[in-house]
């Protein structure tokens, strides 16, 4: 920074200079470090330079001031110019060095963003494993099992995983501040509120579907990710050759009115999971069913009102194989690992 | 002043309106000034021959600093850029690194927990 300094300040003073025709010596102008420096890495320029100054040395000779004069000027340009060029090699450097840093560090994101999602797996698979049997119970509205204080830690646990694993794919400070406000808010609340902390977990896995979504396809893993997820938010899942199929039998109530409770969980895990299209089967008793038909159309109209109601197609099927008003759902883009 | 006089003066003028067109020339302004002081020194019809190839070249050299003032100013502004963007993902970095040092010892915890489970 000190010699960008000294070439600056030799390039005002040999503007200044050029102008006002103040005679000076070779050796006061070409000794400086700056000038060495010009004459390094602008050596075409400082040779003109150095040429003017010699015709100027020559007209004095002769007798020729003006002349002289002339040449002087045109040599302070010359070397001025030879300063700023120098400058803006050095800077040129200075910038392939940073660019190098900034490649080493973007490197390091990259290793540490794709190890903070294979430990944020595995740390889903533990909790999963700890706490599903809890969760399905849970979000099941006939069951009871747990307190709400139990529930609200559960869910604040994996609202901290999920707020983790969306850092880890790229989430902004802005968008993850907010969330880790509220998931405080409601930490410090006495009793902790079950309903705020479900909310808030549906909108955490929206979040990490936003970044998913930034990839032309499902990240390798996503498959698994989609069947660990579907299971601690309730829902039966497996894998075929299809693509992750996602059931449940709770999509209707006993009064054969739809669930809300299962359609948002299931509104969040399309948030999550974000590709590709979703095809779904509600098995039924008979394809004639009024009754049944009615019901289907109820639910082909709450998957209307999602975010991309096209993203989701809803067919009958009879079949004996699963319970009426069984509802399973094939995500057909999660085929891979 | 001859014609290859007359023709160069004509040719210079010609780069110092494209280096004045420029939206940045502003930061040249000086350069620009002297190089049009110049020129008009060059054209003018009392200069003899010798005076106003030298004009000319004054009107080079000043166009040429210009130029290369323009180009250093360019270069510090892709600098500055540069520092910007790897501020950025420097800090971002170090926060992932973090989250991974957290995530590491919350999945070493729940290991460990799950094995002294029964």
């Amino acid at each position: 920074m000190r010699i960008w300094a000294a070439i600056v300040g030799l390039c005002s003073a040999l503007t200044a200079c050029a102008a006002q025709q103040a005679p000076s010596t070779a050796g006061s102008l070409f000794a400086s470090p700056a000038a060495e420096r010009a004459k390094e890495l602008a050596p075409d320029l400082h040779h003109y330079a150095e040429t003017a100054w010699e015709a100027a040395r020559q007209a004095d000779r002769d007798g020729h001031a003006k002349a002289a004069g002339d040449f002087r000027t045109e040599a302070r340009l010359w070397l001025a110019a030879a300063a700023a060029e120098a400058e803006r090699v050095e800077i040129g450097r200075r910038r392939v060095e940073l660019q190098a840093a900034e490649e080493r560090w973007a490197k390091q994101l990259a290793r540490d963003q794709a190890a903070a999602g294979v430990v944020a797996q595995d740390i889903s698979r533990y909790e999963a494993r700890s706490v599903a049997l809890k969760e399905a119970e849970r979000l099941s509205p006939a069951s009871a099992g747990g307190s709400t204080e139990e529930i609200a830690a559960a869910l604040l646990t994996r609202v901290r995983l999920n707020l983790a694993l969306a850092e880890a794919l790229g989430a902004e400070e802005s968008e993850l501040d907010p969330l880790e406000g509220r998931a405080e808010s409601i930490e410090g609340q006495y009793p902790r509120s079950a309903k705020r902390a479900e909310t808030l977990l549906l909108e955490t896995e929206a979040l990490i579907g936003d970044m998913r979504a930034r990839w032309p396809e499902p990240l390798p893993g996503a498959a698994a990710e989609l069947i660990q997820t579907a299971l601690i938010t309730g829902f039966s899942a497996d894998r075929t050759n299809t693509g992750v199929i996602v059931r449940s039998e709770r999509f209707f109530k006993a009064s054969g009115q739809v669930s809300s409770a299962t359609v948002k969980r299931f509104h969040g895990l399309l948030q999550a999971f974000p590709h590709g299209p979703v095809a779904c089967q509600v098995a039924v008793p008979e394809l004639r069913s009024r009754v049944w038909a009615r019901r289907v159309a109820s639910l082909v109209e709450r998957f209307g009102r999602m975010d991309d109601p096209g993203r989701v197609s809803t067919g009958m099927v009879v079949t004996g194989a699963l319970g009426a008003g069984t509802v399973q759902c094939t995500f057909a883009a999660y085929r891979g690992p | 002043m001859d014609s290859p006089l007359r023709e160069r003066t004509a040719q210079l003028q010609r780069r110092l309106i494209d280096l004045e067109a420029r939206e940045d020339a502003r930061y040249a302004k000086g350069a620009l000034e002297q190089a049009r002081r110049a020129l008009e020194a060059a054209s003018s019809p009392t200069k003899d021959p010798p005076s106003a190839a030298r004009a000319q070249a004054i009107a080079d050299a000043a166009m040429v600093l210009a130029d290369r003032q323009l180009a250093r100013r360019q270069s510090q502004a892709a600098l500055v850029h540069t520092e910007r963007r790897l501020s950025a993902v420097r800090e971002r970095a170090k926060a992932q690194r973090r989250v991974l040092e957290a995530l590491m010892r919350q999945r070493a915890e729940l290991a460990r927990s799950m094995e002294e489970s029964p």
